[in-house]
């Protein structure tokens, strides 16, 4: 007798994700996309439209840089809705302001060139200089403050008033902070906390000092480079020549 | 005899197909150390930088948030304006330098000076005023369509709006039946001090944060950067020509060029028209 196996059968037509009979699998093949690393990237057939995972992913994950750069690098955020609002917008509608006897034609030009100065200067120091100020910041927030701000979440005011909790217990496994660091937080009275501030904010009040720089000590120096751009700028764009460079951006009298 | 076990059915192949699935999905080898994903290229910019932000933060960082104006910032209540100030403290150092500018410029008459800088002066209070105005109008709303949703999305919880507007009506309730409050405006819990107040989720309370601090950029900063010096651009231009008319060598104008050049090509008319194509303009002037 001569009993012979079918091996080589022929298998169902396989999709990119498992064979036809696998439906559960096929209605969930932009899951497996989950982890890039299991699935081979070109059987990749997730649709980009609607809620698929994809495209989700990716929106959440913009919103969620967005605030992240909104809680840690404000100032960069806003010299990047600044940047927008200056290289398009704000140029266009001032060529568009009423005009008809095209009097103030290089006054709008400078008007134009001045905003779109401002726009670049403000965001390259800020990438530039308020970049590293940010990192250096979130390595406290999220190293010494975080232990610390945990530590006084715990205390309420009776443990407060009866004054046993000292600044060491407090700073105990902090890196870079000292004991003054402390004192925004309550009252000490030899080393011993005695009274709770309820006020603090503290992400507020970190937030003020780091926007600090950049507003009071290079706001100035961003000024002065914004009007040294302004020809360069106007040749580009409007192919002006020699002029007189500064004194309409100085009549302008808005902001930055 | 001849006996052929046809083991191709449905059944079978399902098991295979699915069996062939779970392996690839679950591959029997995986590398010892893991896979490193980010190059190695950079690395020596990475640790630079990371041993420059180290210096900052000792050097800098600590010292700021161990200030007095740390303490005195500590003590302040409108905390949650803070942004909001920040950026008007900005626009106060900007306008305050133009105005600077105007009053040592030396081809200006005093009377002059005095007229330009309280038109810098006014402009500015006017785009703060309509800043902080504009922020207090949108927060409600902002709150409601934008920080809500969010929270909502973030904690995947279907009664959650529920019990928030339930809160709210709970706090409106108390707050009318307060003899005192009768002429005063009641202002509803925002979701952030209900999430700190019952959720505690330090995750979703920092998004909050920082979705507030969103709104105040873009409001700020569209008034500040866009609105301000595009609406001040034609009174500028009116003090402008009043003020730098009297000189001839400035008087650039297309017009003033009109009559000086009485037989025009198509071209130059054009130009004319649309005085935005100057550079081509000063082409044609060359050849010429």
């Amino acid at each position: 007798m001569k009993v012979e196996f079918n091996f080589n059968y022929p298998l169902p037509y396989k999709s990119k994700h498992g064979s036809v009979y696998d439906l559960h699998k096929r209605n969930m093949c932009a899951d497996l996309c989950d982890d890039s690393r299991k699935v081979n990237s070109e059987h990749y057939s997730g649709s980009f439209t609607g809620k698929e995972k994809a495209a989700a992913k990716f929106s959440d994950r913009l919103l969620k840089n967005l605030i992240d750069g909104c809680n840690n690098h404000t100032v960069i955020i806003q010299n990047l809705w600044a940047l927008g609002l200056a290289i398009l917008p704000r140029p266009i509608a001032i060529m568009l302001l009423p005009d008809p006897k095209r009097k103030n034609n290089k006054d709008k030009m400078a008007a134009a060139c001045h905003g779109i100065a401002s726009g670049l200067v403000g965001f390259g120091f800020a990438s530039a200089i308020m970049y590293p100020l940010g990192v250096a910041s979130k390595k406290i927030k999220d190293g010494d403050a975080k232990i610390i701000q945990e530590r006084f979440a715990k205390i309420t005011n009776e443990m407060a008033q009866a004054g046993t909790i000292t600044k060491e217990e407090l700073l105990k496994d902090t890196k870079i902070v000292g004991e003054k660091f402390l004192e925004p937080f309550g009252e000490f009275r030899d080393g011993k906390l005695v009274k709770l501030n309820k006020a603090l904010n503290f992400d507020r009040m970190s937030k003020a000092l780091d926007m600090a720089p950049d507003t009071f000590v290079f706001g100035i120096a961003k000024a002065m480079l914004t009007i040294a751009l302004i020809p360069p700028i106007m040749k580009y764009l409007f192919g002006e020549g020699k002029q007189q460079k500064t004194e309409p951006a100085k009549v302008e009298g808005g902001q930055k | 005899m001849n006996v052929t076990l046809n083991t191709v059915n449905l059944n079978n192949s399902y098991k295979y197909t699915k069996n062939q699935n779970k392996r690839q999905a679950t591959p029997s080898f995986t590398s010892v150390a893991e896979l490193p994903t980010k190059s190695g290229f950079l690395k020596p910019f990475d640790v630079a930088m990371d041993k420059f932000t180290d210096f900052i933060a000792k050097q800098y960082t600590k010292r700021v948030y161990e200030s007095p104006v740390a303490k005195w910032l500590s003590r302040r209540e409108d905390a949650s304006q803070i942004v909001n100030h920040m950026q008007m403290l900005g626009s106060v150092v900007v306008s305050g330098m133009y105005m600077t500018q105007t009053l040592r410029n030396k081809n200006l008459e005093d009377e002059t000076k005095k007229k330009l800088s309280i038109n810098q002066a006014f402009t500015w209070l006017a785009a703060t005023a309509g800043a902080y105005w504009l922020d207090d109008y949108l927060a409600q709303s902002w709150d409601n369509n934008v920080s809500l949703k969010y929270a909502n999305k973030f904690l995947k919880d279907n009664n959650f709006i529920q019990n928030f507007k339930d809160y709210n009506t709970q706090l409106e309730n108390e707050f009318k039946a307060d003899i005192k409050n009768a002429d005063k405006k009641f202002k509803p819990a925002t979701t952030l001090k209900y999430v700190e107040k019952f959720i505690k989720n330090s995750a979703l309370e920092s998004d909050l944060k920082g979705l507030d601090v969103l709104k105040s950029l873009v409001i700020f900063g569209t008034i500040y950067r866009f609105i301000s010096p595009v609406a001040v651009t034609p009174i500028a231009n009116w003090v402008g020509d009043k003020f730098f008319a009297k000189k001839p060598e400035k008087d650039v104008s297309f017009e003033a060029k009109q009559p000086e050049q009485p037989q025009k090509t198509e071209t130059e008319n054009v130009v004319l028209e649309r005085p935005n194509m100057a550079k081509f303009a000063g082409k044609f002037k060359k050849s010429a």
